[in-house]
């Protein structure tokens, strides 16, 4: 497959759902493509991209905390060929919908995305706690950039402390 | 010498428990017991269990999910226990202090003997460490 060929994947979806939906399309070599995706939008492009040009494997899912909102990165492969939609997410409103019953998966990604920085998956069938301690408490979200180390452990331990505290 | 030191000090039977390390001090580890360096010219033996054992080999940053395993393994070995924290990790957290789930070294959870430092520490570093700790109980 060479990059027109790819270009002509990421053309088609624009096409298909209109530019506001789907926008900052880029295709920096063959094999590679990004894009930014309304969060609205986001099962019917990855439902699409699965019947249409065989997107079934989800390689991972970042979550990045961009300061001003977070962004859901999802990574989607066809045949050596990778996809990564991103999706902006506000931060007063946490949340994506999930992928789980059109990528199955997606069913660990989104848990750890919630772990870590608090993107509830809606809709996920089993949205409970995977990588955090058992005794972490509720709403504790270790990579989100508004907290630092010690006020996380003044948060999980009670008190603060390591190098920086004795 | 007392006939209890001399027991104590020519048979330390090793334990060895990977607290969240990335596997090259527990290579290091392993290198030591090989023939080429030969831990057991000293009469040490790795155990499978903590019950047999008497000195606790620890590596790793101690994450929190093994900060409890670890106190309890520790519990688990009979008296007298000695416990050898191997490689910067097991010190002090290394290059992983700082991050939100790890507790920043062995001696915040379980009482530690001798520190070996190294990123990773060579098998012959971790021989003595085993020997300066056996020196301190007497040998």
């Amino acid at each position: 497959m060479s990059i027109e060929e790819h270009t002509k994947i990421v053309e088609d979806l624009v096409k298909e759902f209109g530019e506001e939906n789907i926008y900052n399309t880029k295709v920096p070599r063959a094999y590679r493509a990004f894009a930014h995706v309304k969060r609205e939008k986001l099962r019917d492009i990855v439902r699409y991209l699965k019947e249409e040009h065989g997107f079934v494997h989800i390689t991972t899912i970042s979550g990045v905390d961009m300061r001003e909102n977070y962004e859901v990165v999802y990574h989607l492969r066809s045949e050596g060929f990778s996809f990564s939609l991103k999706v902006p997410v506000p931060k007063d409103d946490p949340k994506v919908p999930s992928i789980v019953d059109i990528l199955n998966g997606a069913v660990l990604y989104e848990r750890e995305v919630n772990d870590l920085l608090g993107i509830f998956p809606e809709g996920h069938p089993d949205p409970k706690r995977l990588i955090l301690a058992y005794d972490w408490p509720e709403g504790v979200h270790p990579l989100r950039k508004e907290w630092d180390i010690q006020t996380i452990r003044e948060k999980v331990d009670g008190k603060r402390w390591g190098k920086d505290v004795e | 010498m007392s006939i209890l030191t001399w027991a104590r000090t020519h048979s330390p039977w090793l334990i060895h428990f990977n607290a969240g390390a990335c596997n090259a001090c527990d290579i290091e580890v392993v290198a030591a017991l090989t023939p080429r360096f030969d831990v057991e010219r000293f009469g040490a033996l790795i155990k499978g269990s903590p019950r047999h054992a008497d000195v606790m080999v620890v590596s790793g940053s101690v994450p929190r999910k093994i900060r409890d395993r670890l106190k309890r393994i520790y519990e688990q070995m009979p008296t007298p226990k000695f416990v050898l924290a191997v490689g910067s990790c097991a010190i002090s957290g290394g290059v992983f202090q700082d991050c939100y789930n790890v507790m920043e070294g062995v001696d915040k959870i379980i009482p530690v003997d001798a520190y070996i430092p190294g990123c990773p520490p060579k098998p012959e570093a971790i021989l003595d460490g085993v020997v300066k700790l056996l020196m301190s109980v007497g040998y």
